[in-house]
């Protein structure tokens, strides 16, 4: 109990830190510090490209979106109010610029929002994946649109479920069902995978 | 994943040998392992390119901006001239203004000729910085 409530109180302290450095480093952007933008950019870099990259395919267009994310986060900066964590704020902007970008360009980059009925490769074009990895990746970006963004923010980016709804704007209950569904689907495919080489 | 059923359970409990829902449990840790992994991404110059595009945005922003108060002030400095003199002589400023009707088209054109060898003199001028840079 008294564990808990220690740990509870380091996570509050923690956080409340966290909150400070944010709050000294958005007035610092606010007031035109590019520097204090740099570092915003180098903090929150690798939040955006993973998030991009699993929406979009074509690595130009990442360096595009990412771009455009950081333009915006820059040029909207001042309308943060502090009701969410920075990171969950900028990733509603990725997440959305992403979209947007997506499907505006259909034809290049494929989104499928639907769990389309697993089509399992030939015996021959599982063989030429040798690596088990290099076939888990293959297959996260398979799976429809929605389950690979909230696998990515929830795997990857470690959001919470409140803040993955922030950024998404799904309910609680839709999100772990997406988690769920996208993990069996993976666990199956893999099944079939193990099967094929053996 | 499936649940243990009382056999594994009594299996366990005797420390025999660990039940077969291990295939399973193997097949969602590849799958974590698999969601986990970092993918392989990396935008190179991200942070130098956003803040040369932000840069470009604020020297447009402020062209803009010197624009807005250079014609506000000529805007304003041309009324106070005008109730100025027509306080001296009205017909003076009708004579203006009939100069002004009769030559409009040389006006205008004068007026948008340096609007736009500013905005090619600035645009030139971005080019050469991101030659430069690049």
């Amino acid at each position: 109990m008294l564990q808990k409530l220690f740990a509870t109180y380091f996570r509050l302290e923690v956080s409340n830190d966290q909150m400070q450095l944010e709050e000294n480093l958005i007035r610092k952007i606010i007031s035109g510090d590019i520097r204090a933008f740099k570092d915003l950019v180098h903090q929150h870099e690798r939040l955006v490209t993973y998030m991009i990259s699993r929406i979009v395919s074509d690595q130009e267009d990442i360096k595009d979106i990412s771009q455009e994310v950081f333009l915006k986060v820059y040029k909207s900066i001042h309308k943060f109010n502090y009701d969410s964590k920075l990171s969950t704020w900028i990733a509603t902007i990725a997440y959305r610029t992403a979209i947007n970008y997506a499907k505006k360009d259909l034809s290049k980059n494929f989104i499928n929002d639907i769990e389309i009925p697993i089509d399992y490769e030939t015996p021959e074009q599982i063989l030429s994946i040798k690596n088990e990895a290099k076939f888990i990746q293959e297959q996260i970006s398979r799976l429809p649109l929605s389950y690979r963004t909230v696998v990515t923010l929830y795997h990857l980016n470690e959001f919470s479920y409140q803040e993955i709804g922030e950024i998404t704007g799904f309910p609680e209950g839709t999100i772990k069902n997406y988690l769920f569904r996208a993990r069996k689907l993976l666990k199956e495919r893999l099944e079939h995978y193990y099967r094929a080489r053996k | 994943m499936r649940k243990l059923t009382e056999e594994d359970l009594i299996i366990l409990l005797n420390a025999d040998s660990s039940p077969d829902h291990d295939y399973e449990i193997k097949l969602y840790e590849s799958v974590y392992k698999g969601l986990n992994t970092v993918p392989d991404i990396e935008v190179e110059n991200l942070v130098s390119d956003v803040v040369k595009a932000i840069e470009h945005n604020l020297e447009w922003q402020s062209l803009l901006k010197f624009y807005a108060v250079g014609g506000l002030i000529i805007f304003f400095g041309i009324a106070f001239l005008v109730a100025g003199v027509s306080m001296v002589d009205k017909n003076l400023i009708l004579k203006l203004a009939l100069v002004l009707g009769q030559y409009k088209l040389i006006c205008l054109f004068a007026s948008m000729s340096f609007l736009i060898i500013s905005v090619v003199d600035k645009l030139l001028l971005f080019k050469q910085v991101q030659r430069q840079n690049s």
